[in-house]
């Protein structure tokens, strides 16, 4: 009896090769308490599949607040850490202008500290 | 077949739109697999407030990793997936910790509109499932449950098929006396 329940258990999960097959429906044609445990079978089966779940109301507003924070957040993180090379890279260019020209003059930021115009060029005109 | 593919296409069409920004798209995908992932994570856990934690985690599991999603699987079975390892994940962490009370629970039920046979079928599910140890309850909830194949359910709980049928007939065998128990 006991193999004969594991082949009907096995039987909801699995196809059976022809002989268990046969086997089974015999069984099933000649014995009482196998005819019952099939029975409770597909009601325990029925009640499972039966079941239903969702989560609580809100859940999918809530979800997409929570996603709209990230994606907000990653797009902040992003900016920050561009916004900080930038300051990063200005500080240096300021610092090398400064160690170069020994101030920090429109002149020297600009490049032309110490350029003396050709006077002489301009009193062509 | 036929609708399997066009199930397939446009929740590919869904994917792409949502990786590429359309949370109208993301949306969509949440309302359409939330009953599913819904029913793994409250048939693992059963503690709805857990539940909903779980749920919101295995969608921004999804929304972080989408553009890893090639369509290999389906989505509902990715999704699956990342909400079966999640669950397990989280039964390991409460430890010993036993569901809520049926009384908090019941508060929940009240709040969604399943009618009362629905209900009193969920009640005594939850409460019957509870009683299984996780190995079993695992390949109930997705063979039995959610109707993944036997070969599906033991490639989501990377297990042997001969395991995962060994422990539905031990987990049907366990689950008779518990249920004959609760329903008197």
């Amino acid at each position: 009896m006991d193999e004969l329940k594991q082949l009907l258990l096995r039987s909801y999960d699995e196809p059976l090769n022809e002989e268990e097959n046969q086997r089974l429906k015999s069984a099933l044609k000649n014995l009482d308490a196998l005819r019952r445990e099939k029975e409770e079978v597909d009601n325990i089966r029925t009640k499972l599949a039966g079941f239903h779940a969702d989560f609580s109301p809100g859940f999918t507003e809530k979800l997409m607040l929570r996603i709209a924070n990230e994606t907000t957040f990653a797009f902040q993180s992003v900016f920050r850490t561009i916004a900080l090379s930038g300051v990063a890279a200005i500080i240096l260019v300021l610092l090398s202008v400064y160690f170069v020209d020994g101030s920090l003059n429109l002149d020297s930021l600009l490049g032309i500290n110490g350029y003396a115009p050709d006077l002489g060029l301009l009193s062509m005109f | 077949m036929e609708k399997d593919l066009e199930k397939y296409e446009k929740d590919m069409a869904l994917v792409k739109a949502a990786g590429a920004g359309d949370q109208k798209a993301f949306e969509q995908i949440v309302d359409k697999y939330r009953a599913s992932v819904a029913k793994v994570i409250v048939g693992m856990l059963g503690n709805r407030a857990d539940a909903d934690d779980v749920g919101q985690e295995t969608f921004l599991r999804f929304y972080r990793s989408m553009h890893q999603y090639k369509g290999d699987a389906a989505l509902g079975t990715y999704l699956t997936r990342i909400a079966i390892n999640l669950s397990l994940n989280e039964l390991k962490r409460r430890g010993s910790r036993r569901w809520l009370s049926l009384e908090e629970k019941h508060d929940h039920y009240h709040a969604d509109n399943r009618s009362y046979h629905d209900k009193d079928n969920a009640e005594l599910v939850e409460k019957a499932l509870a009683q299984l140890d996780t190995k079993y309850r695992a390949v109930v909830v997705l063979r039995i449950m959610q109707g993944f194949s036997t070969k599906e359910t033991a490639k989501l709980l990377d297990l042997p098929i001969g395991t995962v049928l060994s422990r539905l007939a031990r987990a049907q065998e366990k689950l008779k006396p518990i249920l004959q128990k609760l329903e008197k």
